[in-house]
């Protein structure tokens, strides 16, 4: 059965990933820009030597003269064998570029999610476990603030107070150059927002759990509090805060892009980036389908998880 | 014989035996304690040793043929036939002289003790190898296209002499060698392929490849054998990009970095009281508005004129620049050896009611046709900050400036496709004359975008005459009297709006020292600076 589900669910996303890799090589020809100057190296300052015929002979070596369904369809084919072509700015191979840059950002779409789960269920349990009281109060402002903050901003604040003032940790996010601790700025500036937004259904679908009957009848029953809240209601309210926690994960792959920017860290966020203001073309389509792909993985994995988490739930 | 002690500053020969021991144990002493980081044989650096930290060095490939930006920062890794020195005049590199005129052929004569990172010997079938290789567009350059049209062979004549003919006239070719042609191992180059500049890059130069991440980071380390005895004084040099301004400037400040080349004149209050310290190169950026002469609107030179007259390129350099920057004087920079100063500076001054008169002979203005304009520019930073001055500026005379801000990308395509009206344009030139006249102006110019003098475009057929006359010459004492005049002629047919040159500046911590900011960005040469830690 569940096999015959993951088998399902997998044949179903391959119109989805054909829907992104179409959209992806469709995105990449919206771009201004022409891919021949990008690939030329050039800038304003170093547009003097080149000549149109210079341009002709790139546009050419690109494939960018064939009637753009000739392109997808060579490009979508060579995709399908794993190729995504190779750089038109460095010549470097795109799987290649995204492999090296892809445990970076897993590296930090993990920690941070790992993190926000932590402490967005811990609180919203709390804050359900004193409904109504300071501490909720507390609770629920804080989810509030960490809802309205916007990463880059917390990301420049923490680097002010924490990397430049206080000097506890680097400016820079190369796990390589400084190890694990360059992903703790990173990290909390982007946990913030889904923490909070964790912590808020924790504590909705909780307070809903808590007043079932059958958290009366372990109360009766004279079980301690700890254990009805861990062995009775956490597991029952969790199958909402999955869902928001796979979305969030999902999420924060367009909130990485920023942070790697401003931390330096050479994941598919500063990749993209890249290639978008280099209008390297193969790369945003790489980029944008690996990611696509990642969202697809991450949304079966959640629908996995419900029957982990919840064996009533039959798939 | 002197022995230099660096922890005192003193000379240690004294008359008496008593003053030699004493300065020779302090001496020795010093060593000791220092180690063989203070000085070397040849003492060419005060203080050896330390990795220089920097930003910016954007390349997404380390190949010699790219030009990446600031192009200059290759001369880490590779050297060319020619150099050139803070002035910006040509010296030699890996050539042990100038080239000789041999008929219609350069001959060079290389140096003989130069060799790549490699180990493989540095000669003329080397410099032959690279050439050709660029000339046939093995790797994507955009210095392929100029090369071929410039140069019609390179001929080996034996191990150390090469020589170069040229396709004609080629009155920049001493800068062009110096700034452009630079040589990798053809060893690393066969065994990397593609790969060479992106998993290794095998040069002649004061560092050596030791890792690289296109557009993200750029380790290099010293070269023990460059041909320079005793340079380069650092150990290594660590490049890597960091997109946000204030995230460099705190950088900077904090001492994780040592310099920076690139950071808008708005962070200058934060570094106040840092000890940072703040050098201004030369007016190195020509900001212009590229105007589309093909404009049924633009093609009137009255309309042209008027514009001019209303811009203030001086409260542009006040409000963006924080005042770091020139007023036109002349179409070539202060620093450039052409500069001739203009005796007549008026057409390229701020004049509103001369502009108002002239907008209303050409039609505009009350009682006649309202003239809207579309500004073409980046977004952001200071193209935003500018675009805002011009609109109010032009406002003052009637004219409805329409700001579209786009990517750099596109601004670049829509200026060499001529799909604008007006362009908010910086451009960066070297010391050839050419970059400053027949590059601009003359029909054919790469950097001619405002269709002067090309078909469909503003026609002054005595202009062109004087780019083409002008472009003949590298020397500007031959060709100063058509300078002064092209000059005249630019001011006032304006083909391109002046507004300003913008000073190249340098942010750097105290600690590095022999630092000159350079004529252009990225022109600093690292190979003589120390770090004093």
């Amino acid at each position: 059965m569940f096999f015959k589900f993951v088998i399902r669910r997998v044949l179903f996303s391959i119109p989805t990933i054909v829907g992104i890799v179409t959209v992806a090589f469709l995105l990449g020809k919206l771009i201004p820009g022409d891919p021949a100057v990008a690939a030329l190296g050039l800038d304003l300052d170093g547009a003097s030597t080149v000549s149109q015929e210079e341009l002709e002979r790139v546009r050419t070596e690109l494939g960018l003269d064939r009637p753009v369904i000739v392109q997808y369809m060579s490009w979508f084919g060579d995709a399908l064998q794993g190729d995504l072509g190779r750089s038109s700015v460095n010549r470097e191979s795109v799987t290649a570029l995204i492999l090296r840059a892809f445990p970076n950002t897993m590296f930090l779409l993990l920690t941070t999610i790992s993190t926000a789960a932590l402490i967005g269920i811990s609180l919203g349990v709390f804050s359900a476990l004193h409904r109504g009281k300071s501490a909720d109060l507390v609770a629920r402002l804080v989810t509030i603030i960490g809802v309205s903050t916007p990463p880059f901003w917390l990301a420049l604040v923490l680097i002010l107070v924490f990397a430049f003032n206080l000097n506890l940790f680097p400016m820079n996010g190369s796990v390589a150059e400084h190890g694990w601790i360059a992903l703790v700025l990173p990290t909390a500036s982007i946990a913030l927002q889904p923490a909070a937004l964790i912590a808020r259904m924790s504590r909705s679908s909780m307070l809903e759990v808590l007043s079932q009957d059958m958290i009366r009848t372990a109360t009766a029953k004279g079980l301690s509090r700890w254990r009805i809240i861990l062995r009775h209601g956490l597991p029952n309210a969790l199958s909402p805060v999955i869902t928001v926690i796979g979305f969030q994960f999902a999420n924060l792959m367009g909130g990485a892009v920023a942070i790697e920017v401003l931390f330096g860290m050479p994941g598919l966020g500063s990749l993209l980036i890249n290639a978008i203001f280099e209008n390297d073309l193969k790369v945003i389509q790489g980029v944008v389908v690996i990611v696509g792909i990642t969202f697809a993985v991450t949304n079966l994995a959640v629908d996995l998880l419900y029957s982990v988490i919840d064996p009533r739930i039959k798939l | 014989m002197k022995i230099r002690n660096s922890l005192t500053g003193a000379y240690g020969l004294r008359s008496s035996i008593h003053d030699c021991v004493v300065a020779l144990i302090l001496a020795v002493a010093a060593f000791t304690l220092v180690g063989a980081s203070v000085a070397r044989a040849d003492d060419a650096c005060p203080k050896y040793g330390g990795t220089f930290k920097t930003v910016d060095i954007s390349y997404s490939n380390l190949d010699p043929s790219q030009v990446a930006n600031p192009q200059y920062y290759m001369r880490l890794l590779y050297d060319g036939l020619l150099d050139f020195d803070h002035d910006l005049n040509v010296v030699p590199g890996l050539a042990v002289d100038l080239p000789t005129r041999d008929g219609e052929r350069y001959v060079f004569k290389l140096r003989d003790d130069v060799k790549f990172h490699d180990g493989s010997d540095f000669n003329a079938e080397a410099v032959k190898f690279n050439v050709e290789r660029l000339i046939a567009g093995e790797v994507r350059s955009p210095l392929t296209g100029y090369w071929k049209k410039q140069l019609k062979s390179v001929e080996v004549i034996d191990d150390h002499t090469v020589a170069f003919v040229p396709a004609g006239e080629w009155p920049t070719m001493l800068w062009d060698f110096a700034s452009s042609l630079r040589f990798a191992s053809p060893a690393a180059v066969k065994e990397l392929g593609v790969d060479h500049g992106l998993k290794g890059a095998v040069g002649t130069g004061p560092f050596m490849f030791k890792s690289f991440q296109p557009k993200n980071l750029m380790i290099l380390e010293r070269n023990p054998n460059y041909y320079k005895a005793g340079l380069p004084c650092l150990d290594g040099i660590q490049a890597r990009v960091i997109k946000s301004g204030s995230v460099r400037a705190l950088s900077l400040i904090k001492g994780d970095l040592d310099m920076i080349n690139t950071f808008p004149e708005t962070q200058f209050p934060q570094f106040q009281g840092s000890g940072v310290i703040i050098d201004e190169g030369k007016s190195s950026t020509l900001t212009v508005l590229a105007v589309n002469t093909k404009n049924s609107a633009l093609a009137d030179l009255r309309v042209r004129q008027a514009i001019q007259h209303a811009v203030d390129g001086k409260e542009l350099i006040d409000n963006v620049y924080a005042g770091m920057g020139e007023e036109i004087a002349s179409i070539f920079p202060s620093w450039h050896p052409a500069f001739t100063l203009a005796e007549e500076l008026s057409p390229v001054r701020q004049d509103v009611e001369k502009a108002k008169a002239l907008l209303a002979d050409a039609g505009y203005g009350p009682g006649g046709k309202k003239l809207t304009l579309q500004l073409l520019t980046g977004s952001g930073g200071a193209h935003t900050q500018r675009a805002i001055l011009l609109q109010a500026q032009l406002a003052d005379i009637g004219i409805d400036l329409k700001v579209k801000s786009v990517a750099y990308a596109q601004v670049l395509t829509d200026l060499q496709a001529g799909n604008y009206e007006l362009i908010l344009w910086q451009m960066l030139g070297g010391p050839a004359i050419i970059d400053y006249a027949w590059n601009l102006y003359g029909s054919g110019g790469p950097n001619n975008f405002t269709f002067y003098n090309e078909e469909g475009g503003y026609q002054n057929p005595r202009a062109e005459e004087l780019t083409l006359e002008i472009a003949k010459s590298n020397e500007p004492n031959e060709v100063r009297a058509q300078i002064i005049e092209l000059q005249d002629i630019i001011f006032n047919d304006v083909p391109v709006i002046f507004l300003n040159w913008r000073n190249h500046r340098t942010a750097r911590t105290p600690s590095v020292k022999d630092l000159e900011t350079a004529r252009l960005k990225g022109m600093e040469d690292l190979r003589k600076v120390w770090l004093d830690r």
